[in-house]
């Protein structure tokens, strides 16, 4: 048996799976074990059943975890394993993928406000930095609610993607 | 017509032109950039082009590296497409000094219209209704502030304008006296940083109007005829988000009268080819002119699958000096036609751009749905173009069904590696206003907030959850050192984007 805490924004999904020669069986939450069929159709398309739900879906691993394409939509999952999780935490390591969040410039530009200070709680969405990049501002948040830790990034500052500009607990 | 022609663009339009071109025979040249080079529109050419790196003012701005290219592959026309070149004036005039012919109208045509007070003058005096306003540019505040009360400022709202603009840029909406000379300046520096020129006008503000559009095609020999409207009310930022015709606001007796207006409008400025004559529409029913889009529209397949007519065809066959060959008389519409402008931005992140892989791509199909795109899975959506992924375009019977159908193919488009405008359409074709056509251009930036973003997204987060779980646990059941062989492609992920920001 395996299990998973999988985190997709605000949300987190504890999804346990017992594999069963070539079932498997899946257990959401604290709700019943259903049977799962899961294969791949070719490339990232997939076909996933649960119980009595078929669905077509992409599924791959991106730069920030597993990304899922679902009826139009696309989930970020941030994928945990349980055991990991717990080992780590024994050895008294921070489950850093878990708790730790860094707010990465999305793309090369200049940072043209910070929006937030040390010690702040933020909220889901709230608008923490200003970056400016094709001659457009664009207001950068973060899908989950925290307490800053630290700023990395200040205004007038040229940043590269991917550099991390602050970090949220 | 032509033997072949040169396409001076990228991405879903260079496609589609290269489409029509295959359609008629004629032999389609692609130019490119250095980071298209394996782009869809390259491939699909029979010959194409370097015009130079990424950044468009080096490569599909640059006029001498397009005409050389079109020199060397022995080019008798060139389609500007929309967006780059294609309402630039000199670059038309350019192209016809080189012998080349020109896919769209005349630059005399261009220039008249482009100057927004010119062709605010020229429509008055044609007959064609326009905002109560001014119709010379304002070079003091007393000009502005007499020019306001003239139009009944304060007790009506006003706009000012950019002279040499369009597309919202320069625009300023004035209620409040008291903000008046400092919306004038702001419009001002505005109008001068993105046109190079700083001279606005004023008009009186037409308060909830919606934006009701009107495709024209005229030949060379004085033909001139009108394909139905286009109704792109929902906007943000003044960019169009989704485009439907017919109207849910304008009836027959109404669309005779506007295809009558945007004829005389077209013929009032010398114009030929195809181009679009763009109306504010008030709840009174009153319309008035707005500007004429000189080109190829982003939204021309709505108007296309409404009529059965394809664009391009037509263009081409004009600019080559072929008369209509039909009347108004001949154009007839069917059934009901919308287009989503899918782009690569993150609706629950105040419309981020989002660059990078397309990992998985999966394109909707079937009865009535098209999509006009330049990408497939693997392509990469860079910096230094429009973020546009697909157009989603669906026919359908009437306007029901065709936002139904709508749904349907916004359910099946599955992308993966970017986030994509998909959940705000998907919420607005649900939206009770939507469905009953109760909007106006300020419709969207009212009741939109990121959340609505996530109005569908718990549908089936749990499945999501569950196939990431699964993902993971397979790769780790199937192979051994799987969680390494898991970081090594994130490390490899992380470098590509690396090296693609560089580029």
């Amino acid at each position: 048996m395996a299990a998973y805490q999988v985190t997709i924004g605000e949300r987190v999904v504890r999804v346990e799976l017992r594999r069963n020669g070539e079932r498997v069986m899946v257990r959401v939450d604290d709700g019943d074990e259903q049977p799962a069929e899961w294969s791949t159709v070719h490339g990232p398309l997939r076909q996933l059943v649960i119980g009595e739900r078929r669905v077509e879906l992409l599924a791959a691993r991106s730069a920030d975890g597993i990304s899922v394409a679902i009826a139009g939509l696309e989930y970020r999952c941030e994928v945990v394993d349980e055991a990991h999780a717990r080992l780590a935490s024994v050895a008294g390591a921070r489950t850093a993928s878990h708790t730790r969040r860094e707010l990465k410039a999305p793309m090369p530009g200049l940072i043209v406000a910070i929006l937030c200070h040390p010690g702040g709680e933020v909220a889901p969405g709230q608008p923490l930095v200003v970056l400016q990049a094709m001659k457009m501002e664009n207001d950068l948040s973060l899908p989950r609610s925290g307490k800053i830790v630290s700023v990395t990034a200040e205004p007038g500052q040229t940043v590269e993607q991917g550099q991390v500009l602050l970090v949220v607990e | 017509v032509f033997r072949r022609l040169l396409i001076a663009n990228r991405g879903e339009i260079a496609v589609r032109v290269v489409r029509a071109c295959r359609d008629m025979g004629i032999s389609p040249i692609a130019v490119y950039s250095e980071p298209d080079a394996q782009a869809m529109h390259v491939r699909m050419a029979d010959a194409a082009y370097l015009i130079g790196p990424g950044p468009a003012t080096e490569s599909y701005l640059r006029i001498d590296r397009i005409l050389d290219a079109a020199r060397q592959s022995g080019a008798e026309a060139i389609h500007p497409g929309y967006g780059f070149l294609a309402e630039n004036a000199d670059f038309a005039q350019a192209c016809s000094d080189a012998g080349l012919m020109f896919i769209g109208p005349p630059p005399s045509a261009m220039r008249d219209l482009g100057r927004k007070t010119d062709a605010r003058k020229l429509m008055q005096a044609a007959g064609v209704p326009v905002v109560p306003g001014t119709l010379d540019p304002l070079s003091t505040f007393d000009e502005v502030r007499e020019a306001a009360a003239a139009v009944g400022f304060p007790s009506s709202s006003v706009a000012l304008k950019a002279v040499a603009g369009g597309g919202g840029k320069g625009l300023r909406m004035v209620a409040d006296p008291a903000a008046l000379e400092a919306s004038y300046r702001q419009a001002m520096s505005e109008a001068g940083s993105a046109f190079g020129d700083a001279a606005v006008y004023l008009e009186r503000a037409i308060e909830r109007p919606r934006h009701v559009e009107v495709q024209i095609l005229a030949d060379q020999h004085g033909n001139c005829v009108w394909l139905g409207e286009r109704d792109c009310s929902i906007q943000r930022r003044h960019q169009k988000v989704l485009e439907e015709s017919p109207s849910p606001a304008v009836d027959q007796e109404l669309r005779e009268r506007m295809g009558d207006v945007a004829v005389r409008a077209a013929q009032a400025a010398g114009y030929t080819n195809a181009g679009t004559v763009e109306f504010l529409l008030a709840p009174d029913g009153s319309f008035y002119f707005l500007e004429v889009n000189a080109r190829l529209q982003v939204e021309h397949p709505v108007s296309e699958e409404v009529t059965g007519m394809d664009l391009v065809r037509e263009q081409i066959r004009v600019a080559a000096g072929e008369p209509l060959g039909y009347d108004q008389a001949a154009i007839s519409r069917r059934g009901y036609a919308v287009e989503c402008r899918i782009y690569a931005e993150d609706p629950a992140a105040g419309f981020l751009p989002s660059t990078g892989r397309l990992i998985g791509y999966r394109a909707p199909a079937g009865p009535g749905v098209r999509v006009d795109s330049g990408v497939e899975e693997d392509a990469s959506i860079s910096l230094y173009y429009d973020p546009m992924i697909a157009k989603l375009i669906v026919h359908a019977a009437d306007r029901q069904q065709g936002l139904d159908r709508m749904a349907r193919a916004l359910r099946e488009f599955l992308i993966l590696g970017v986030k994509t405008s998909i959940p705000l359409h998907r919420w607005l074709v649900a939206h009770p206003d939507v469905r009953s056509g109760n909007v106006d251009t300020g419709w969207l930036e009212r009741e939109w907030s990121a959340a609505n973003a996530s109005t569908f997204a718990a549908e089936d987060l749990e499945l999501a959850a569950i196939a990431s779980a699964l993902l993971v646990d397979s790769s780790r059941s199937t192979a051994g050192a799987t969680v390494h062989a898991a970081r090594a492609d994130l490390d490899a992920w992380r470098l590509a984007a690396r090296r693609a920001a560089l580029r």
